[in-house]
């Protein structure tokens, strides 16, 4: 089964199901499509988790496929995935199915497109994470803001034009610089496969140009301050399944990015540079933990708790120590489940009662107890509580940063009381208060596949909080291998 | 061996069990659940403290490999050592009279299975902090006990107050968890490990002591905050808008023991501190005076014992500063008894009051509930550290401690506190019990669900004043007596008649006293009532800017860094297209004017270059 392609099958399978959808008849009954792509993701979900029993985390890349398409000197199909990416295969691979099951009794519009874009999503980010050609990463890195586009521009809310112009706008102009950072590399190495780039070593000048150019791509992505703008308000006219990708995995393309290309290619620079990003991860964790506080639309309010959080993982990557990028990687994992639960919580309150005003809502602990319950674990998970997936990666990070950046890890740490302000006043005013919604038996809760898609990420939570080795056991390999690469730098 | 492991886990069972499926057990068996299997928990601890009596080295119970990876081993595992055996019996014998108690007390509650299935999580989550063998697991228990805090402060989460109490709390507690988070990421960094095991063995690190300074302030700020002591103490009166038991259990006995537990806990690094200790006796002393000065200006009978249990705190604080461990562990168990004697006891007096709290509108119970009273009674005079009741024993010790190795203010703050103590005991007994309303109400002693624990209790809060007298109550608290003879017990004694004889005078005889005093020193008085501005003060250090900070950032995000971000580079780009436009003019003189302009800028290039 070694030489089985695996990656080659888990892009295809979603990309089929995606070119189906769009080639059937549209009088399609809506649970059809439906049914199609959840049959698709979730066979590919099997196929991820089929590649989990043949990976070996003692190894570095594995699956590796190469193709050199014919037409175009140089530019391959290269993928394979190690530890830095297969957990993010599996993130998306996890993900997406749950967006589709979490619409299955709701009707939504053109069913049939908004699942092919689901699943050509799913595609593209698997490219991306996957791809081992920088030229091919960039395509696929672009080539998902297409399916998001559309995604919030058909079926997001009002503002939904302004907001996905503003998106695909602003991450396409950061990413710009980065084309032109990749040719630069390619006039200067004379390659775009990672596996010779890592190899070379630049001049310290053409190293920091190139730094800036990927940096600004993947801060826009992340995002960072203070070029986070485009994220709050795109969330807040998403629809849930896209807003559950957005933060779920998307973002992550960012602090993906800057482990997987920016340590190993810039190394020196990134020693340089790594007060710079600190300043900014610190603004960003602080500025939208305050900002969050003051939010009165919910997704709003867990738009800017996605901000602060990604701040951490910035902090993680460019401790320049194990533990801290291990941190920074567990942490995106977990956010990527939280966030995904937590998008899902306000999406079900809004298909329920119409808003996402914080004022509108109050008691929801007598009128939706299993959803508050649910709910309120996601919260602890934000809050870094231990038990939950939230604390591992906080931890990991804060001990990483403790040696050599102590100040910096008390900033970290200034988070757990930041974080805790903003989600459990969250939860005083929505969880808990007078009851502001009708109660009883008869009225319109959450659906049964709603909570079963809840149910699923927070089971995931918290058995990545109780047992975190599942992960790290998979990542522990790369991480030493970045961390041996910056060592003779960082000394 | 395995008793810990039922120990720990029987609360948990009851708690997912109750939690979970009350549906499915039904209403009796749901609330009863939970008490069987404390009284099971309970039970355990007996042979586990005689397995520890023969051999006494401390048992490590390893449970599963939370993080093993690299330099980083972090094993869940039990460590069962002399404070954890005394923490256990002291956290289950406590832990399971409430839970008889809250049988009767919430029986009205439609929610009281929730109630039950949260005070077994409590009590799990307080058993894994006292059985922690591991500083993250120990992180765990201390973050778990403050959660169940915050549920249980929050248990009628439909009325106001006791949410934002239940947030205050969580909220002023997470602050302390920062400093411990921080502290253990510094010990990582000293030592290399984070188990107890590993730090009692590591070698001395080769640090400035600058490192460890900060982590042992970290760790005294850390319990400043779960153990309410002066300034981080604000949440402890709030937290009292929860259901009575829980006062009991968690604000009382033990979740704000937590902290001198994690003192005690740390004590083979600690000890190297001096500096650290000192602080450490100070914050004590001054929180033992603070709590018993406050203690006697409050209206609201559980905010009184909520002070006075701020003060108890600080005796156990300075006694962890003066190195007086066994003192330190003995007045938390006496503390935790009698503490929760009085909490059940004032259960029960405002239960008699029907829900009423505000001693002022209380007075002649006298008699008629002769068991509440009688256990307030021990408990007061426990409390104030009568002879032959537990705080005599207990508190005393720490007394001589102070005397002996106390250095500076510590022994007089410490004796002050006691005659304070003696003031508001006599305060609450007289206000409560004995004052000549005129109006003779026809109130009942409680039902027989509260006095049988209430019974219990009394009795055992006596009996454990003992524990210093019995051999194996010895060889667990390894009490370590100074000064033999001395006249420091003398002094104590005195010092806490003087104060009873001074409020049985003042509140008994002189109905008009706190009139005077409130018309003669106002603002005294306003500082009392007010307690001493610290909330006030924090609200405009602290909350006010975070709020209105919060507010402005929150619309600067939109009107600003988004305004002059994004929307300034659109903005940008629309202006040169409307300036571009304007030179598309459709005239050909124009474009013909442009041209010969580029022309000539061209030549003159060249013919300059």
């Amino acid at each position: 089964m070694e030489h089985f392609p695996f990656i080659f099958m888990i892009i295809l399978l979603p990309l089929i199901g995606a070119l189906f959808l769009s080639f059937i008849s549209e009088r399609m009954d809506q649970s059809n499509a439906k049914t199609v792509a959840l049959w698709c993701s979730l066979g590919t979900f099997l196929l991820s988790l089929l590649m989990l029993l043949f990976f070996d985390g003692s190894q570095g890349m594995q699956f590796k496929e190469d193709k050199s398409l014919f037409f175009l000197h140089g530019v391959v199909y290269s993928v394979g995935v190690d530890g830095l990416s297969f957990p993010f295969v599996l993130l998306t691979t996890f993900l997406v199915p749950i967006c589709i099951l979490m619409n299955w009794k709701n009707s939504l519009t053109e069913t049939r497109l908004y699942m092919a874009l689901l699943l050509f999503l799913e595609s593209f980010l698997l490219l991306a994470f996957t791809a081992r050609n920088l030229l091919m990463f960039y395509v696929f890195f672009e080539a998902i803001l297409v399916p998001m586009f559309f995604l919030i521009g058909i079926w997001g809310g009002p503002g939904r034009i302004h907001a996905t112009f503003k998106f695909f706008l602003y991450t396409a102009a950061g990413s710009i610089l980065m084309l032109v950072g990749i040719l630069a590399l390619y006039a200067l190495c004379g390659s775009f496969d990672m596996d010779v780039l890592v190899g070379k070593t630049l001049s310290l000048g053409a190293e920091k140009w190139l730094w800036w150019s990927f940096f600004l791509a993947f801060a826009v992505k992340t995002p960072m301050w203070p070029v986070h703008t485009w994220l709050p308000s795109a969330h807040v006219e998403a629809p849930t399944g896209a807003s559950m990708l957005l933060a779920g995995v998307l973002l992550k393309l960012g602090g993906y990015g800057f482990l997987r290309f920016m340590l190993p290619l810039f190394p020196t620079a990134s020693v340089i540079y790594g007060p710079v990003v600190f300043g900014l991860s610190a603004a960003a964790l602080v500025l939208a933990s305050l900002v969050a506080f003051g939010q009165k639309d919910m997704k709003r309010l867990i738009a800017y708790a996605s901000i602060a959080h990604m701040a951490v993982v910035t902090f993680g990557v460019f401790s320049g120590t194990e533990h801290g990028l291990m941190g920074a990687l567990f942490q995106m994992i977990s956010h990527g489940l939280t966030s995904a639960s937590l998008f899902l919580c306000v999406g079900i309150l809004y298909r329920l009662y119409g808003t996402y005003d914080i004022q509108a809502y109050g008691g929801l602990f007598k009128a939706m107890p299993l959803w508050s319950f649910l709910f309120f674990v996601t919260c602890l998970s934000a809050i870094g509580f231990p038990g939950t997936s939230g604390f591992v990666g906080e931890v990991l990070v804060i001990l990483g940063l403790m040696n050599n950046h102590a100040p910096w890890a008390g900033v970290v740490a200034l988070g757990f009381v930041l974080s805790a302000a903003y989600v459990l006043w969250l939860c005083a005013r929505v969880l808990f208060g007078k009851v502001k919604v009708p109660t009883g038996r008869d009225v319109d809760q959450a659906n049964r596949f709603e909570r079963a898609a809840l149910a699923i990420l927070v089971v995931g939570i918290v058995i990545l909080g109780l047992r975190p080795m599942i992960l790290t056991k998979m990542m522990e390999k790369p991480v030493a291998a970045l961390v041996a690469e910056k060592g003779g730098v960082d000394g | 061996m395995s008793f810990s492991l039922l120990i720990l886990f029987l609360p948990l069972i009851g708690a997912i069990a109750t939690g979970g499926f009350s549906k499915y057990l039904g209403p009796t068996l749901s609330v009863r659940l939970p008490v069987a299997c404390l009284f099971f928990a309970m039970l355990s601890v007996i042979p586990v403290g005689m397995a520890f009596l023969q051999d006494p080295t401390p048992t490590v119970i390893p449970l599963i490999h939370w993080m093993h990876w690299g330099d980083l081993k972090i094993t869940w595992q039990l460590y069962v050592d002399r404070l954890a055996v005394v923490m256990m019996g002291m956290v289950t014998t406590v832990s399971f009279l409430v839970h008889v108690y809250s049988l009767g007390y919430m029986k009205e509650d439609p929610n009281q299975a929730r109630f039950m299935a949260y005070l077994n999580l409590f009590t799990f989550m307080m058993l894994l902090l006292v059985m922690a063998g591991d500083m993250i697991q120990l992180f765990v228990g201390w973050e778990g006990v403050g959660l169940c805090s915050y549920l249980l402060i929050g248990f009628w989460f439909e009325k106001k107050a006791p949410t934002y109490a239940a947030l205050k709390a969580f909220l002023v507690n997470r602050v302390g968890d920062v400093f411990l988070v921080l502290s253990l990421g510094g010990l990582f960094c000293l030592y290399g490990t984070l188990s107890f095991e590993g730090l009692a063995t590591a070698p001395d690190p080769a640090y400035s002591g600058l490192t460890e300074l900060l982590v042992g302030f970290g760790l005294l700020l850390a319990a400043m905050a779960k153990s309410a002591q002066l300034g981080l103490h604000v949440w402890l009166p709030d937290a009292m808008e929860g259901p009575t038991p829980v006062s009991a259990l968690i604000h009382a006995a033990t979740m704000v023991t937590a902290g001198i537990f994690l003192l005690m806990r740390f004590e083979p690094f600690l000890q190297h501190l001096p500096m650290v200790l000192e602080t450490i006796a100070i914050v004590g002393a001054s929180t033992a005076l603070f709590g018993s000065v406050m203690a006697l200006f409050q209206r609201d009978l559980k905010r009184i014992i909520s002070y006075s249990t701020c003060s108890q705190l600080g005796y156990m604080i300075l006694a962890v500063g003066l190195s007086a461990h066994g003192a330190a562990l003995f007045h938390m168990v006496t503390h935790g008894f009698f503490k929760a004697l009085l909490f059940l006891g004032a259960g029960s007096v405002i239960h008699i009051y029907k829900g009423e709290k505000n001693i002022a509108r209380m007075g002649s119970l006298g008699l008629k509930a002769p068991v509440t009273y009688g256990s307030l009674l021990v408990g007061v005079l426990s409390l104030t550290g009568m002879p032959y009741f537990a705080g005599y024993f207990s508190k005393d010790l720490i007394l001589e401690h102070a005397y002996h190795r106390g250095h500076g203010l510590v022994f007089p703050l410490a004796l002050v506190a006691v005659f304070f103590t003696g003031l508001y005991a006599t305060r609450l007994m007289m206000r409560v019990f004995h004052r000549q309303n005129g109006t003779r109400p026809s109130f009942k002693e409680s039902p027989h669900t509260f006095l049988i624990p209430l019974s219990l209790l009394g009795v055992l809060s006596i009996l454990v004043g003992y524990l210093g007298h019995v051999s194996w109550g010895q060889e667990l608290l390894r009490l370590e007596r100074i000064g033999e003879g001395s006249i420091v017990p003398y002094m104590v004694l005195g010092t806490g008649l003087f104060g009873i004889v001074i409020g049985g005078v003042a509140y008994g005889f002189l109905p008009h006293m706190s009139a005077v005093f409130q018309e003669k020193l106002p603002h005294l008085y306003r500082f009392g009532t007010q307690q001493a501005y610290v909330d006030s003060l924090y609200g405009w250090l602290f909350v006010k800017p975070f709020r209105i900070g919060a507010k402005k950032l929150a619309h600067s995000d939109v009107a600003h860094v988004d305004f002059y971000g994004p929307m300034g580079v659109a903005r940008l780009l629309k202006r040169m297209n409307a300036f571009l436009l304007k030179l598309q003019t459709g005239y050909v003189f124009h474009y013909v004017l442009w041209m010969l302009t580029g022309l000539v800028g061209i030549l003159v290039y060249y013919l300059v270059r």
